[in-house]
């Protein structure tokens, strides 16, 4: 309805005067109803212009949406770099509209700097146009679903409200030119760079030496070593090291282990951002870099390349992992209708108006037939059938003696023979009404209204709607599906009752081992292996992984682990001596087998000769690139 | 404060000066008194009932202007027909009304407040902001008022000039010697007007459906098909629902002649309550008989 509350109030006491000026003040004065008739007169007048604007303009209007970036418009969004976002709403239809606010619906979890909305009066034909400064700090996917359009007449007595649906998709890619500085300095550059700047002990055209040998014809007078041939009277000549390209090999834990965190510190989210810088600064030496992500189902390989294009897929399909949301272990429909009917309020309100999305009232009664009440109602239903003994009829006719006077004897009777109907009767009838009382009103509200919306969405049967009415599992899925798409994250709870994580992914060591080994079996040089592992409750399930490093250490790959240490537990960490509280205590043990277990980890890991970098969340990229180089100069070693 | 809430909060300061400039001259100066306490508070405090409250005081004022009902007979002539103070009271409290629901919107909040189950993008609630007023929505709000006020008193003149009766019908002029009230009988015949009204609404609501678009309108049939074959496709389901169920249930043969034993349990558990029923039954009635 289109009237608000306040409107409907002016409607009522206005009805109320011009009723009771006709009917019971008209032969005493005309004021009450000439008053009312007036107040009726403008509130019906302001309504037919409010509905003469709304189907004029307000269903009319079209949403344009731009990202600017020094007053260019770019595609993407980098992580920390503030972006303006401009907003043109257009109305496209003859009228105009006094007063609108439009409101953008910013993804969740980001915010903006400047106010996202705008009052305006949209004249016919005219434009709004709204900006403002926005940032996001974490890297991943925004989508910008559409905004909110208010509108309203000027005394606010009638309402409508819009949503301008034009879903749009930002990668946020985590920051370009941070790391470029992080070039090597064991080496200059040569003015005519070579392929590479890491030595190999291969004979080449590098700076360094690498051994003398005797002259041979065609060797470069230039290389001959004179001091070493005078002393040996015989011509040597310097044979140089090799400058090379190194090739790195990224392999990322994108489980959905890694993605169970606090909203943008989920390890998934760490592992981008170092993986984006180490990435970078690896390119900007002229090394190759390649990435393996690990992913619930198997992997998706990139081949190790060094172009400019390759950097941005690969922070492309870094951001695209790292937005994705982890699945939980669907939770029942009332649940999740209580998320997704406030999103659907939101985005589709124009599908979930009573006009179009309609609720029968018999679609509240509660059916006795479908309850377990049925037998009981059956067995009163059945109970006249006893009726046919005459003993029972006989009986009932002697209690009723008994217990009435002798001119009301008659009336016991038959209440007593009609008694089990009438509880049968009553049984339905309040079983029945049940359904029109909360919370079951309102759930068979919200759960109609979004079937409807799903099969419309689907463009799906009418018996779709049933048997998401029906069917629990149907409705979860599909629900599951909506809030997904919406980017909508659903509470998860991470361990059973067992204490055991529900997210543990048992064949993610299997798929970094096949991951490690397929790249060793492709590797020409030494190489280098950097893994993003999230360990915690996997410790028991290391060791093909373990094996795989092994293989690589022995075959003098360098092999890094970058463990991710949870946010949410102090890395330096001392027992309390004597908990107090339970929730301390609880608090504590927990603390305890997170501790344990990179403990484990990283013994196992170190023990099979890989180095083990654990990232805590104020650790910086830089911090983190700056260990690595150190310990790529110490040659691998801790 | 908003300047524009400013403007509309000296209209309707003066409207109602102008109502209380009235019932002062009709009536005495506790009614007065009585209007203008919640009628100023309602300027001063954010509570949106108080000037409903005032439009219904001067709405039992009109009638009873020196408070207290006077008795039927006593009630001067003069107050059944118009006067210019009735025309000033009623533009005073109309423009009274309609401003402060829009100074309320300039000042509080233009927004109605959203159903708990409704969440849209944060600023929802707040005042309009002073860049969306504009110049001429002074001039409109006079012009609508005045309009609305021409249009209800030339519909009352003209109900109480003609009147329906069923010695000339259809329309038979008013004597303009005998009180200018509206009949009883055109009462009645307004009330078949409803109909029409009725009819001509359902007409404008039927003409926009050529107007609706796709999706809603594929949305409108689903529903239809829907609501016209609930019953079946419910029943469906249900039989649907029971089949996964028996399917999922696979209970082992154990469980099967357990569930076996516990009906035969349960039947003669019932067997052996209703012997008993019979037997007590048939005892109250030997010792009824005995008594």
């Amino acid at each position: 309805m289109l009237l608000t509350a306040r409107g409907w109030w002016v409607l009522v006491v206005a009805s109320g005067l011009v009723l009771v000026g006709l009917l019971a003040l008209r032969s005493i004065t005309p004021v009450p109803s000439y008053l009312g008739l007036t107040l009726l007169a403008v509130l019906g007048w302001e309504g037919w212009q409010f509905q003469r604007r709304l189907r004029g303009a307000g269903e009319r209007l079209r949403l344009d949406r731009e990202l600017l970036q020094d007053g260019r418009s770019v595609p993407n969004l980098w992580v920390g770099t503030p972006t303006t976002m401009r907003l043109k709403v257009s109305n496209t239809g003859h009228q105009s509209l006094p007063f609108v606010r439009i409101v953008d619906r910013l993804p969740s979890r980001t915010t903006s700097t400047e106010p996202s909305s705008l009052d305006t009066r949209l004249a016919a034909r005219g434009t709004a146009t709204i900006e403002y400064s926005y940032q996001v700090d974490q890297p991943g996917r925004v989508c910008f679903e559409g905004c909110t359009v208010h509108i309203t007449d000027l005394a606010g007595l009638f309402y409508s409200r819009q949503f301008l649906r034009v879903p749009v998709e930002y990668s946020v890619l985590p920051p370009l030119a941070r790391h470029k500085s992080r070039q090597r300095r064991t080496k200059r550059f040569n003015a005519l760079p070579p392929p590479g700047i890491h030595r190999l002990r291969r004979p080449g055209s590098g700076d360094e030496l690498l051994d003398l040998r005797e002259y041979r014809p065609g060797d470069a007078p230039k290389m001959i070593a004179w001091k070493a041939s005078a002393r040996r009277d015989l011509l040597i000549t310097k044979e140089l090291e090799s400058d090379v390209p190194t090739r790195v090999t990224l392999l990322i834990d994108a489980t959905h282990s890694a993605r169970i965190g606090p909203p943008g510190q989920t390890p998934i989210i760490r592992f981008t951002d170092l993986a984006a810088a180490i990435a970078q600064a690896t390119i900007s030496n002229r090394d190759f870099v390649g990435m393996t992500l690990v992913e619930e189902d198997g992997v998706e390989v990139m081949a190790p390349a060094r172009t400019k294009v390759h950097v941005l897929r690969l922070l492309h399909r870094l951001t695209a992992a790292a937005s994705e949301l982890p699945i939980p272990e669907a939770p029942d429909a009332e649940t999740l209708a209580r998320y997704a009917y406030p999103l659907a309020q939101e985005l589709y309100p124009d599908h979930l108006t009573l006009s179009v999305n309609s609720r029968p009232l018999g679609l509240f009664w509660k059916p006795i037939a479908d309850s377990r009440w049925r037998y009981l109602m059956f067995a009163l239903f059945t109970v006249p059938m006893l009726y046919s003994q005459s003993w029972v009829l006989e009986s009932l006719a002697n209690i009723s003696a008994i217990f009435a006077p002798t001119n009301s004897t008659w009336m016991l009777f038959a209440g007593l023979t009609l008694l089990p109907i009438v509880l049968a009767g009553l049984l339905w009838l309040f079983h029945g009404m049940r359904g029109f009382l909360p919370p079951h009103a309102k759930r068979k509200n919200r759960r109609k209204q979004l079937a409807l919306l799903y099969t419309t969405l689907d463009h799906g049967q009418p018996i779709q709607i049933e048997r998401y009415l029906h069917d629990d599992a149907c409705f979860q899925r599909r629900t599951m599906e909506f809030l997904t798409t919406h980017r909508v994250a659903l509470p998860l709870t991470i361990y059973d009752r067992t204490g055991r994580n529900q997210y543990r992914h048992l064949k993610k060591a299997d798929y970094f081992a096949a991951s490690l080994t397929r790249s060793m079996a492709l590797a020409r040089d030494t190489e280098t292996f950097i893994l993003f592992l999230e360990v915690l409750d996997h410790t028991e399930t290391l060791a093909p992984l373990l094996t795989a490093i092994r293989a690589a250490r022995a075959r003098h790959h360098a092999v890094f682990v970058l463990l991710a240490w949870p946010v949410d537990v102090p890395r330096d960490w001392q027992p309390e001596t004597l908990p107090v509280k339970l929730s301390q205590m609880v608090q504590e043990v927990l603390i305890r087998r997170v501790h344990a277990e990179f403990d484990v980890a990283r013994q196992a890991l170190t023990k099979a000769g890989a180095v083990v970098i654990v990232a805590e969340a104020k650790d910086s990229a830089r911090l983190i690139l700056d260990r690595l180089d150190r310990l790529q100069l110490q040659g691998g070693r801790r | 404060m908003n300047p524009g809430a400013r403007d509309y909060l000296l209209l309707t300061g003066g409207s109602l000066g102008v109502c209380l400039f009235v019932l002062l001259a009709k009536g005495g100066a506790l009614p007065t008194f009585l209007v203008a306490v919640p009628g100023f508070l309602s300027l001063a405090v954010r509570w949106r009932v108080y000037p409903l409250v005032v439009l219904t005081l001067i709405g039992y004022l009109s009638v009873f202007p020196e408070l207290f009902p006077m008795g039927w007979r006593t009630i001067p002539q003069e107050y059944l027909h118009f006067r210019i103070l009735d025309i000033a009271i009623t533009l005073a409290a109309s423009a009274y009304i309609f401003g402060y629901f829009r100074m309320w919107g300039l000042r509080d909040a233009i927004l109605p407040k959203l159903t708990s189950d409704v969440v849209v993008s944060e600023p929802h609630e707040g005042p309009r902001s002073e860049a969306s007023i504009e110049s001429t929505e002074y001039a409109s709000f006079f012009l609508t008022i005045l309009v609305a006020a021409a249009f209800a008193l030339a519909l009352w003149k003209t109900a109480t000039y003609f009147d329906i009766r069923g010695d000339g019908f259809p329309l038979v002029t008013r004597d303009s010697r005998e009180e200018p009230h509206i009949s009883d009988t055109s009462l009645v015949m307004a009330l078949f007007l409803g109909p029409i009204f009725g009819s001509v609404g359902f007409g404008i609501w039927y003409g926009r459906w050529s107007q609706l678009r796709p999706d809603i309108a594929r949305q409108m049939l689903l529903d239809m098909a829907w609501a016209e074959q609930r019953r079946e496709y419910s029943q469906r389901e249900l039989w649907r629902a029971w089949g996964r169920g028996q399917l999922a249930k696979q209970e082992p043969f154990s469980i099967r002649i357990r569930t076996v034993f516990r009906i035969l349990l349960f039947g003669a558990g019932g067997g052996l309550a209703i012997t008993l029923m019979y037997i007590v039954l048939r005892l109250l009635i030997y010792i009824a008989t005995k008594i």
